[in-house]
């Protein structure tokens, strides 16, 4: 036995670690329950969800690019009201945290939506204004100060779960926004979410996505989120939980040091279904090994 | 799981053919699952890929996969040697078996090129309770390796090649449009490029033979999640995109929508 407490609180919810699955990753958790117990997570958020079902882009969705991956999804999802019903009650079974992840086309389908979601047992909104692969898909509103400001104080209005806001490294200053994010009533930020990027063929002279543009995840882009965590962690007061290409329990430590709260972990579970507990484990063993004893003696630790 | 490599052996120009020990889990995979390889503890590659399983040799465990070298990944796996380890997910898919219906009698596979490989371990798999017609085409003779195992589980092998260097001169589809003039199976089965795999899908709708095909896409997970691999199906009128990985790979034929 050992004293460590993983625990963390991000205003007011308690994660059992520090650990969450990353939206658009993770699906609903079902495929992954044949790989892992769902009931290790800190929490799970969801595929980003919309008020009707979306058929998301048209093939191919994925490109590998060196230490990445392009992804044009789209946001393929069932609709609100199908996870509520068929989703939910599937992961309220297990004692993790779930957190919904919200995109929306225009300010009435996100409170709408958000609506919905208020009146249900999650345990967080995750406001994603941040999709790279839909018109309007909530990248619009994320990509200025004034924008990001809106959109959350208009959802807010709605929303009576903890709200995160997820941010877009696609924005002229992150400070900025974090600071529109935390005015207009966000109770914890998200970051950072995918670049925007492209693949082309050199032999067909044809992108490689169908839908042309992508968002970039993976390592490739883990110094820019690491450097966009700890610009945001400077700038607010609130939770700020950290994410970009974190593949391993190292990776997840040096966003803690730069202020994450917690952290998410996506793309890593493409390549490994059990990325998220080998990263809990990872963090365990770097607290036993440095003699910490909670997460908080690792967050915001970073001597520079 | 992890798999240690069993052989790996250069059969034809880039293309190589490996076992793979994987213990009792050999004997669960149908004809038409793949597994998802890990190629390296690198980032670059960093996915998976996904190969299909084309032989099973249930008693001592070890499964056959055939690939062609095209980029990173393949170029790894053809650098592994006997006793290497593989970081593998399988099986994945969801299997001919699953669409099938159930007795089938008698049953023709349809296959081009690099395509036919999941077709092996179907006529492996099935050889025992259906009559087997493999009907397929390959750019040249020199193909001859692929074709080969069909030989023993097949009743009867029709080969059609490009340049009529063996077989048929011309494509697969026009030499199983030929056979259907003279008789009809309970099934077809197809595997291939999708430009063969789409007329497939047309002749067998014109005579009216139910048919099902293995399709591929670019894949991420290969479990189900991320919504990559994504191909259209239809049904009742209406389309939605199914996932390659965790749907499929294998569909009815005339449920696919080969637009795009
Ligand atoms: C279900 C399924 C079964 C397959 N079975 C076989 C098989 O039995 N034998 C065989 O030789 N090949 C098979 N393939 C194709 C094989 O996965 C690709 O050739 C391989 O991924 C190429 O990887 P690479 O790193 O060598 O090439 P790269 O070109 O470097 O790959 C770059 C990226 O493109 C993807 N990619 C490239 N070509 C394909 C393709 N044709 N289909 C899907 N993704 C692709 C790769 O997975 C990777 O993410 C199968 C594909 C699928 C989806
Ligand atoms: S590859 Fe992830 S859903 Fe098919």
């Amino acid at each position: 036995m050992n004293d460590i407490n993983m625990c963390v609180d991000i205003c007011g919810v308690k994660l059992k670690n520090p650990v969450i699955a990353a939206s658009g990753t993770f699906a609903f958790g079902r495929e992954y329950s044949r790989y892992l117990d769902l009931n290790k997570l800190g929490g799970i958020s969801v595929k980003g969800l919309t008020l009707y079902p979306k058929e998301g882009n048209p093939p191919p969705r994925i490109a590998e690019t060196a230490a990445g991956i392009l992804n044009s999804v789209g946001l393929q999802n069932p609709g609100v009201d199908a996870f509520i019903s068929n989703e939910l009650p599937y992961l309220k079974q297990f004692d993790t945290v779930v957190i919904a992840n919200l995109a929306g086309n225009s300010r009435d389908e996100y409170c709408v939506a958000a609506d919905k979601l208020d009146k249900v047992d999650i345990d967080m909104l995750e406001l994603n204004i941040s999709c790279p692969n839909v018109k309007e898909g909530g990248l619009s509103f994320g990509a200025t100060p004034e924008s990001v400001y809106d959109i959350t104080r208009q959802v807010r209005n709605y929303c009576h779960h903890p709200l995160v806001v997820k941010l877009s490294p696609n924005v002229g200053n992150i400070k900025d926004v974090a600071s529109a994010a935390q005015n207009a009533g966000a109770d914890a930020l998200s970051l950072i979410n995918t670049l925007l990027g492209m693949a082309i063929d050199s032999h067909t002279r044809k992108p490689i996505l169908g839908n042309v543009t992508g968002g970039l995840s993976g390592p490739a882009i883990k110094p820019v989120a690491l450097y966009m965590v700890w610009q945001a962690a400077q700038t607010v007061d609130i939770p700020v939980i950290g994410m970009g290409g974190i593949m391993n329990g190292n990776d997840a430590i040096e966003f803690m040091l730069a202020g994450a709260v917690a952290v998410q972990v996506g793309t890593a579970n493409l390549i490994e279904p059990t990325a998220t507990v080998r990263i809990i484990d990872d963090i365990e063993r770097y607290m036993l090994d440095n003699g910490l004893k909670t997460i908080k003696d690792i967050t915001g630790g970073l001597i520079c | 799981m992890t798999g240690i490599v069993y052989s790996n052996d250069l059969i034809l120009p880039s293309i190589y053919k490996m076992g793979i020990q994987l213990g009792d889990t050999a004997e669960s995979i149908l004809a038409g699952q793949f597994v998802h390889v890990r190629c390296g503890q690198s980032y670059d590659p960093l996915l998976r890929r996904p190969i299909s399983v084309c032989q099973a040799d249930v008693e001592n465990g070890i499964i056959y996969i055939t690939y062609q070298v095209k980029g990173k990944g393949t170029q790894w796996l053809a650098e592994q040697v006997r006793g290497a380890k593989l970081d593998i997910l399988c099986p994945l898919g969801n299997s001919f078996e699953a669409v099938m219906p159930a007795d089938i009698k008698e049953m023709w596979l349809v296959g081009g090129g690099i395509g036919v490989f999941p077709l092996q371990l179907l006529a492996q798999q099935y050889n025992d309770k259906a009559d087997i017609v493999s009907i397929l085409g390959f750019r040249s003779d020199e193909f001859k390796p692929l074709w080969q195992p069909f030989e023993q589980y097949s009743k009867r092998v029709i080969i059609a090649t490009e340049d009529g260097s063996y077989g048929y001169k011309g494509l697969v589809t026009d030499e199983l449009a030929l056979a259907l003039r003279a008789h009809k199976p309970q099934i077809i089965a197809g595997c291939g490029p999708s430009k063969m795999l789409k007329s497939l899908a047309y002749i067998a709708e014109q005579y009216d033979v139910p048919c099902i095909v293995s399709l591929e896409e670019r894949m991420g997970c290969g479990i189900g999640a991320c919504l990559v691999c994504n191909c259209k199906i239809k049904s009742d009128g209406e389309w939605h995109y199914r996932r390659v990985c965790a749907d499929g790979p294998v569909f009815w034929s005339h449920e696919v929508s080969f637009d795009e």
